[in-house]
């Protein structure tokens, strides 16, 4: 009777371990706590995370988080990440985007107006769909410069309704039809960023008809002569009856010079 | 894929012949490296230095603004010939050698704490691209007595007129990498001249 007994509760011994255990394999050993900021600034340091893009300063909040060549990344790192109230933008940078568990994108998906940052990174379709997926009620902003983004990827950003930001520089894979597709679905885009890109006035006219729009970005379009496109911006900003912060022209030019010249 | 627009860039549709006053609004937001060469000098030398035009004239008077595309030839020449009259020299800090853009705007922190220079003309560069190409800008800096420096950069409203401070870098616009806050938010700064 005794021996039953205990054969019992060993049995549930054995299946509660075996369920943490299995628990344990998708989401990483639960949230790891940290005592303070400073605890968690050396967590983060110690894996090669870059905090606040020059490193932490004691009585300053976490603000952006850059992942690079020399972070080694291990599953489970984005929920300690994104348990961060403070955080606001996670950057990516010239990498092969890691592919975070679905407890990871969760954890990401619940921090309200979180940027993801994209730059000379390597990103794989799924995941940003994934994100995407998952993100569909926050209010997350997308930037990519020198990355593959592609018509696929944006439409699955057009899925986020409640999309607020989208920036694209650079290197890139997309046509105006998807871009028109985008502006279609997330009528909530308040910064819409374009640059160097082959389009038509149709992708203008598209953009401009997102009826948030607070910010522009629309440099260098080769089809579109720069008084044009101040030309659209000011007609948008008669018909809502408020200004809207536009940078088109680019002060900058091709670089080709060894500078200094005389290097001393 | 990159597009390479065909618009004039940094001056190359200026011809100094036909130059006047009326042009001097439009060089300034197209033509960085002399308009940021000139503030430089101009606060290091105030009334010693002539006014836009007729400094742009007088640089071209002298071979030193290439006549094909007013490109300025020798920034060095162009210096010193100011410097000189006034007992200084001219120096250009190279920040290339580092690779990230925590390192370069530390060093230039640590060269303006230490250094104080009056102002200096600060070159950022954007990475290479696919297709080989990097786009670059000059931009001047220009020190307030308590120490910070004001960023002057007629061509870009969102930057010109902001604080940099080499104190708390993290929290001036320039030192950002963010879209939002910086319009060179993927250009690093590559070296800088001041006046010494």
């Amino acid at each position: 009777m005794l021996n039953k007994h205990i054969f019992k509760k060993s049995s549930y011994i054995v299946i509660f371990s075996l369920i943490f255990f299995l628990n344990a394999c998708n989401r990483s050993n639960g949230i790891k706590k940290f005592k303070d900021t400073s605890e968690l600034n050396l967590f983060l340091k110690s894996k090669g995370y870059i905090i606040n893009t020059y490193g932490w300063k004691p009585g300053r909040k976490i603000e952006d988080i850059t992942v690079e060549k020399t972070t080694k990344y291990e599953r489970g790192d984005f929920e300690v990440i994104c348990s961060i109230p403070s955080l606001s933008i996670i950057y990516f940078e010239g990498i092969e985007v890691p592919i975070l568990t679905k407890y990871e994108i969760e954890t990401c998906a619940i921090i309200k107006n979180l940027k993801f940052d994209f730059r000379r990174v390597k990103l794989s379709v799924t995941q940003l769909c994934d994100i995407s997926a998952k993100m569909k009620n926050s209010n997350p902003s997308f930037y990519f410069t020198n990355t593959n983004v592609n018509d696929q990827m944006l439409d699955c950003l057009s899925n986020i309704t409640s999309l607020k930001a989208i920036a694209i520089d650079d290197k890139f894979d997309i046509t105006e039809k998807s871009i028109c597709n985008l502006t279609k679905n997330a009528q909530s885009i308040t910064f819409f960023g374009l640059s160097e890109v082959p389009f038509s006035r149709k992708a203008l006219d598209c953009i401009f008809s997102l009826p948030k729009l607070t910010r522009v970005s629309l440099q260098n379009w080769s089809q579109v002569p720069e008084e044009k496109i101040w030309e659209l911006v000011h007609e948008y900003e008669d018909r809502h009856g408020r200004k809207l912060d536009a940078v088109i022209d680019d002060p900058t030019s091709i670089d080709s010079t060894v500078w200094p010249k005389n290097n001393n | 894929m990159k597009i390479v627009s065909t618009k004039p860039r940094s001056g190359q549709s200026i011809k100094s012949e036909t130059l006047s006053d009326a042009d001097a609004a439009y060089l300034r937001s197209k033509w960085c490296v002399a308009v940021s060469t000139w503030n430089m000098l101009k606060s290091n030398f105030g009334d010693d230095i002539p006014d836009f035009i007729p400094f742009v004239k007088e640089m071209h008077s002298k071979g030193w603004i290439k006549n094909s595309n007013m490109e300025l030839l020798r920034v060095d020449n162009i210096m010193n010939h100011y410097a000189k009259e006034h007992g200084k020299g001219f120096d250009c800090v190279s920040l290339q050698d580092m690779e990230s853009r925590a390192e370069r705007y530390d060093q230039l922190s640590k060269d303006l704490i230490e250094k104080k220079p009056e102002s200096i003309t600060l070159r950022v560069k954007s990475e290479t691209d696919e297709s080989g190409n990097t786009r670059g800008h000059t931009i001047s800096l220009h020190r307030h007595p308590n120490g910070t420096y004001k960023v002057v950069d007629t061509s870009q409203p969102r930057i010109n007129g902001t604080i940099f401070d080499p104190a708390n870098v993290e929290g001036s616009p320039l030192g950002s990498k963010d879209e939002s806050k910086n319009p060179y938010y993927d250009k690093l700064p590559k070296a800088y001249d001041y006046v010494k």
